[in-house]
């Protein structure tokens, strides 16, 4: 099943900064994938809270009120390509600095827009030769790198999938732009593969959705294998009860017994 | 030489391979970034309201 990725955050929402708020959409867009859909403040609020009215805004800036929410971002510079490949590929994700000059006359630019911009890449895969290709190249006679970007300028299009040599030409041309190398990131919180303390007690079921079987229960405060995440079945997202917000994603869980479940993002 | 350093952001991969490798570098320096440096107000700039950045359709 395809990793879980937050639905996909405007930042054209009409707000009094919404030109300026692409890094708080691709911010909204970790804080929303790191819990699985619990936490959702939106690019505004994000901004509020940061107190910046100067217009753009500085990784460091998002980290320090992602933080808030108990979402650990960290901004990185320098990345090479296997670097950035990596930190995707294991189970993190990465919000990156692009210029979009690069981007311009692909299928994956921001309108008309070749300035600088920040995008969120969400999952990673691999196109074998002669596989089906999912990225502007639109051709698998050469195997390359894809990865699933949702750029907040154009989010009616969703998640697209880059290849990866767009990505990261339109990321080290930001980086030359300020006569760096590498590619600047902002990396979330590794989700996959890796142990998470149950924030509740509650039902771990045999589908990722609420009308599956109960298999077992998380424990408060007891750390448990989340092996994956995945979209399934809506739950509550605020605990308040039905006609409130709601969210999809869901956990892959190991319980106690060895068997594996899924519990939604209140839970874990 | 440890994979990373083919340095190409190709290939298939596995996500605990993956993990590996960024374990050996995500604590170097060189690759953090400081508050008010020159990557960290960088982003300052990636916003779609300069018009001089917009080409008309």
């Amino acid at each position: 099943m395809a990793r879980y990725g937050s639905p996909p955050t405007p930042q054209m929402d009409g707000s009094t900064y919404q030109e300026s708020n692409c890094t708080w959409a691709a911010t909204n867009d970790h804080l929303d994938s790191a819990t699985l859909g619990r936490v959702r403040p939106g690019p505004a609020t994000l901004r509020r809270l940061s107190g910046d009215t100067s217009g753009g805004s500085t990784y460091t800036q998002n980290a320090e009120v992602a933080a808030r929410y108990g979402v650990v971002l960290k901004p990185k510079q320098g990345l090479s390509r296997t670097q950035f490949r990596d930190l995707v590929a294991g189970g993190q994700r990465e919000s990156v600095s692009i210029w979009c000059k690069i981007t311009r006359y692909t299928t994956r630019r921001t309108g008309y827009f070749t300035g600088f911009h920040t995008v969120f890449a969400n999952d990673y895969r691999w196109c074998v030769a002669g596989g089906k290709c999912l990225c502007e190249k639109l051709s698998s006679t050469t195997a390359h790198a894809e990865f699933s970007v949702e750029d907040p300028g154009t989010t009616t299009a969703g998640y697209l999938w880059w290849s990866g040599d767009l990505l990261y030409r339109a990321a080290e041309a930001r980086s030359a732009s300020l006569g760096l190398t590498g590619i600047i990131a902002l990396a979330g919180p590794d989700t996959e593969g890796v142990n998470r303390v149950a924030r509740e007690s509650g039902p771990v079921r045999a589908i990722a959705a609420g009308s599956g079987a109960i298999l077992g229960y998380t424990t408060k405060g007891q750390s448990f294998y989340v092996a994956s995440t995945t979209k399934g079945g809506n739950w509550d997202a605020d605990g308040t009860g039905p006609g409130t917000r709601v969210a999809n994603g869901w956990a892959k869980t190991k319980l106690p017994s060895g068997q594996y479940g899924y519990a939604t993002g209140r839970t874990i | 030489m440890p994979a990373w350093k083919d340095d190409n952001g190709e290939g298939p991969v596995k996500a605990a391979d993956a993990k590996a490798r960024v374990k050996q570098w995500w604590n170097d320096p060189k690759h953090e970034v400081e508050k008010g440096s020159k990557a960290d107000a960088a982003t300052r700039d990636d916003r779609l309201d300069d018009p001089a950045k917009q080409e008309p359709e």
